[in-house]
């Protein structure tokens, strides 16, 4: 009964708890474990983060203040960042619940394509499967800015980059990444080479974040099968001798 | 996969079977091998599709951290009056007693009818394990929901008491009097809950947050 | 009836008197001596299995709801628990399953598994091939990608090329004007209901095999073999050993290689503004889509199509020669491998652009389709028949 009544009222609750909660939150749960809680060693290194989990930092600080991730919710990114409250604060800002998806940032399509030259900011949900040049054109136009050559005149809110396909290396985002622009926790200088890399990683991720469970798991099953296999050849081996 | 060919089938070779004598062991182990395997396989196959239907990870994960607060006011709620919002989903009764129904709630031959008119059974934070079952006596705040099968009871007076208010839960016919105390021998097991609240301010109620038991929530109780 | 209980038998089987008889002949079913293109019934039963249960797992899931359609196959893959592996289990699987049933139906033209005896066992069959195929273009839609919508139409357009009744049969299959909530809730139905519906038939199949029993490969050759075996335990194991082998394949293209027959364009919900640049159907359906681009009238190309597949339901009838094999039946073999290379040629044709060439290619696979059935299969049948005489060589029933 508590169970179908939770299942039931879990959207209602969760709507409620992103709304309200983030004091109550501090009072009721986090207060019996405060006094046990320790600060860790100070000679400990920080763990090493994935580089899609840099990816998600970087997604939040910069990328998401123009594109949208549609098909995501902000709760999806659990697989990245594993504290609900983070998650929780980020949906917030952004005056989105857990489980809302991760929207464009502008009003309207007209307003996104003002505000950027006259494109809009492609949803990045799947972009790092149905862009022309996948991931490695990502990294590289991340990363491909370079100062106006001579003889280039660029119209306002136009940016040169040789790597972009778009309007003849005349790009409209304008450069993303700039140097040490984050801090990860992980000490991971934030070089503009180490950003578009993560950043592809993420949108990877993003579009596919199943990848390296659903290797693992299809390496288990063939092994698996192979085993099987095995076993029935030999009967069959067997079966066809003595028959 | 039957281990042996039956014997009504004649055999190719009959005069091989002598020297097929120690063969059936191996052939056995390779049977039995491969139907756990397949098993084993099959078995392992399920996890998913079991585990597609289980809640998804982030609203678990959210689920767990703390329960919702929302603030109620009450200044509307004239005495005598009663009204119903909902919290966390569950539908919450709110009603403002007159002195008459306060009074009416410890009248003893009520108090005879009731299955746990001391609220011994832990439906209520401790602060409301009073006669009136509630933080102030003039304010009653139930969870409506019926402790028999989850049904949501409205409000009927007992025919025979009609003072003291109480609800009636359509399923089956559960009564309770106007504290949400169950009557003796009715399906419903146990009192309907008492959220856990406090007053911000007079006329201002806040449900899922109890000053006085801080621990207090509707996962502490008996039974919803 | 005599209600008292044999005290011999068990429980069940008191119930279920003919539970244990049909268990018998399951296990004692005499199989010929047949090869390995035997196994692929077996594998065709393992992944319909895993299209019906990982179809129903989803079908909790799948919102049929125009504007909820695109986001439920999103929560599918991102957040329900294990979501994505049940639905690449169910997207690789219908690429498994048609591979195995063309492999299936073309193991039953090569070895004359249609002719006399099991017409009923062939019909059965390439009923079941139609609904599968419907099943999964219904199934396609689903998703309301831009792939699924954009196929969707131009199927649901050919319809329209029914001379009189065209426009308001489309009008009435879809419940309106163009496609849209009314028929996607339609092919959710359609789908739905078509997997129970596949299953019935699947018995019917099986049923008609037991009732006339496997064709035998070797009966046309030099030294035929007439010899059976009991089914189990031999041919339960080679089943399972061919079963192990199709799962492995399977894995390979689901957990390795998901993109390899996937379209992209499927990621980017319905637009119904814009077609995408290289609209393509599935492969398993891309013959028929070449054969309706192949002929230059929306009508002919519709009357093609249905014809090549008719034509395969006549088959028992157009060939009326006693010898199956046609390893051993010269003017066969060569009719049924310009057969094979003119399917592939039409698979081909269909997912590749319409470009002149592959138009011209999917025009000459078809002629080869049609003449074989119509011309070579009868005038070979006719000359083998006068060769034989009426003296029945095949098999004996």
């Amino acid at each position: 009964m508590r169970l179908l009544r939770t299942v039931l009222t879990g959207t209602a609750l969760l709507v409620s708890v992103s709304l309200t909660s983030l004091p109550a939150l501090a009072d009721t749960a986090d207060d019996p474990i405060v006094p046990i809680q320790k600060a860790p060693p100070p000679t400990e290194p920080p763990p090493p983060m994935r580089p899609e989990e840099r990816g998600l930092m970087i997604f939040q600080q910069v990328c998401s203040s123009c594109h949208s991730m549609e098909r995501a919710h902000y709760g999806d990114m659990i697989g990245l960042q594993p504290s609900v409250t983070a998650l929780q604060h980020w949906a917030q800002q952004r005056h989105a619940g857990l489980e809302s998806p991760i929207a464009s940032p502008y009003p309207s399509v007209a307003v996104g394509k003002a505000n950027n030259g006259g494109d809009y900011p492609p949803d990045l949900s799947h972009i790092a499967r149905t862009i022309r040049g996948g991931p490695d054109y990502i990294r590289q136009m991340l990363a491909g800015y370079r100062p106006i050559p001579p003889g280039v005149t660029l119209a306002p809110h136009t940016y040169y980059n040789p790597i972009a396909l778009t309007h003849h290396h005349k790009f409209k985002m304008r450069p993303p990444l700039h140097e040490g622009m984050i801090t990860f926790p992980d000490g991971t200088k934030a070089t503009i080479p180490q950003m578009a890399s993560d950043v592809t990683a993420f949108l990877q991720w993003a579009d596919d974040s199943h990848r390296s469970t659903r290797h693992f798991i299809g390496t288990a099953v063939l092994l698996y099968l192979a085993l099987l296999g095995g076993v029935l050849l030999a009967l069959w081996q067997l079966l066809k001798k003595e028959a | 996969m039957t281990q042996k060919h039956d014997a009504s089938i004649p055999h190719p070779f009959p005069d091989e079977d002598a020297s097929l004598l120690p063969r059936p062991t191996r052939r056995t182990v390779l049977t039995a091998g491969s139907i756990a395997l397949g098993g084993a396989g099959a078995c392992t196959l399920a996890v998913p599709f079991l585990d597609s239907l289980r809640r998804t990870e982030a609203s678990s994960a959210a689920s767990t951290q703390e329960q919702a607060v929302m603030d109620i006011s009450v200044q509307d709620l004239e005495p005598g009056a009663h009204k119903v919002v909902v919290w966390q989903g569950m539908p919450v009764a709110i009603q403002h007693r007159t002195a008459d129904m306060i009074r009416a709630l410890e009248d003893p031959a009520l108090l005879a009818q009731l299955a746990d008119p001391q609220s011994r059974m832990k439906q209520q934070p401790h602060e409301a394990e009073n006669a009136h079952r509630s933080l102030r006596p003039e304010y009653g705040i139930y969870v409506t929901i019926c402790t028999h099968l989850g049904c949501v009871p409205d409000y009927k007076d007992i025919s025979s008491l009609p003072a003291s208010g109480g609800f009636f839960c359509p399923c089956h016919g559960s009564q309770f009097d106007g504290a949400g105390r169950v009557l003796r021998n009715m399906p419903a097991p146990y009192n309907l809950p008492v959220p856990p609240l406090h007053f911000v301010d007079d006329h201002t109620i806040r449900l899922g947050e109890s000053t006085l038991s801080p621990h207090f929530s509707m996962n502490s109780i008996q039974q919803l | 009836m005599n209600d008292t209980i044999p005290p011999s038998r068990g429980w069940l089987s008191s119930r279920l008197p003919f539970l244990k008889p049909l268990c018998r002949h399951m296990a004692r079913f005499p199989m010929p001596p047949v090869n390995l293109f035997w196994t692929l019934g077996a594998c065709l039963m393992v992944a319909f299995g895993l299209m019906f249960v990982s179809g129903l797992f989803l079908s909790l899931h799948y919102q049929p709801d125009l504007s909820r359609a695109f986001d439920s196959v999103e929560a599918i893959e991102r957040r329900v628990p294990s979501g994505w592996l049940i639905r690449s289990i169910h997207t690789g699987g219908v690429s498994m399953l048609f591979a195995a049933l063309y492999l299936h139906v073309g193991r039953g033209l090569w070895y004359g598994s249609y002719k006399a005896l099991r017409e009923l066992v062939w019909l059965s069959g390439l009923v079941m091939m139609l609904l599968f195929m419907t099943t999964a273009f219904a199934g396609y839609v689903l998703p309301w990608g831009q792939m699924s919508y954009w196929g969707a139409t131009v199927i649901t357009h050919a319809v329209e090329a029914i001379p009189g009744i065209g426009h308001g049969l489309l009008v009435y299959l879809l419940g309106e004007d163009t496609l849209g909530g009314i028929a996607l809730h339609r092919f959710f139905i359609l789908h739905f209901t078509l997997g129970f519906i596949i299953a019935t038939v699947i018995g019917l199949h099986v049923l008609c095999l037991h009732g006339t029993g496997s064709s035998n490969p070797t009966l046309d050759g030099p030294r035929p073999d007439r010899t059976t075996r009991p089914f189990a335990p031999f041919y339960v194991v080679k089943d399972c050993l061919a079963v192990c082998v199709f799962l492995a394949l399977f894995a390979i293209l689901i957990f390795f290689l998901p993109d390899l027959l996937g379209k992209l364009d499927n990621v980017i919900p319905a637009n119904s503004l814009k077609t995408p640049a290289d609209i393509t159907p599935e492969w398993y359906l891309a013959p028929w889509f070449a054969m309706l681009r192949a002929v230059p009238s929306r009508l002919g190309g519709l009357i093609a199509a249905s014809a090549s597949l008719l034509v395969l339901f006549a088959l028992p009838w157009l060939d009326r020669s006693p010898r199956h094999n046609a390893t051993y039946r010269p003017l066969v073999r060569l009719g049924m491998g310009l057969f094979f290379i003119a399917f592939i040629t039409l698979i081909l044709a269909g997912m590749n652009g319409a470009t002149p060439l592959w138009v011209w290619l999917s025009r000459a696979a078809m002629l080869v389709w049609f003449l074989v059935f119509l011309v070579l299969l009868p005038v070979s049948a006719y000359r083998e028949r006068k060769i034989t005489g009426s003296s029945t060589q095949g098999e004996t029933p």
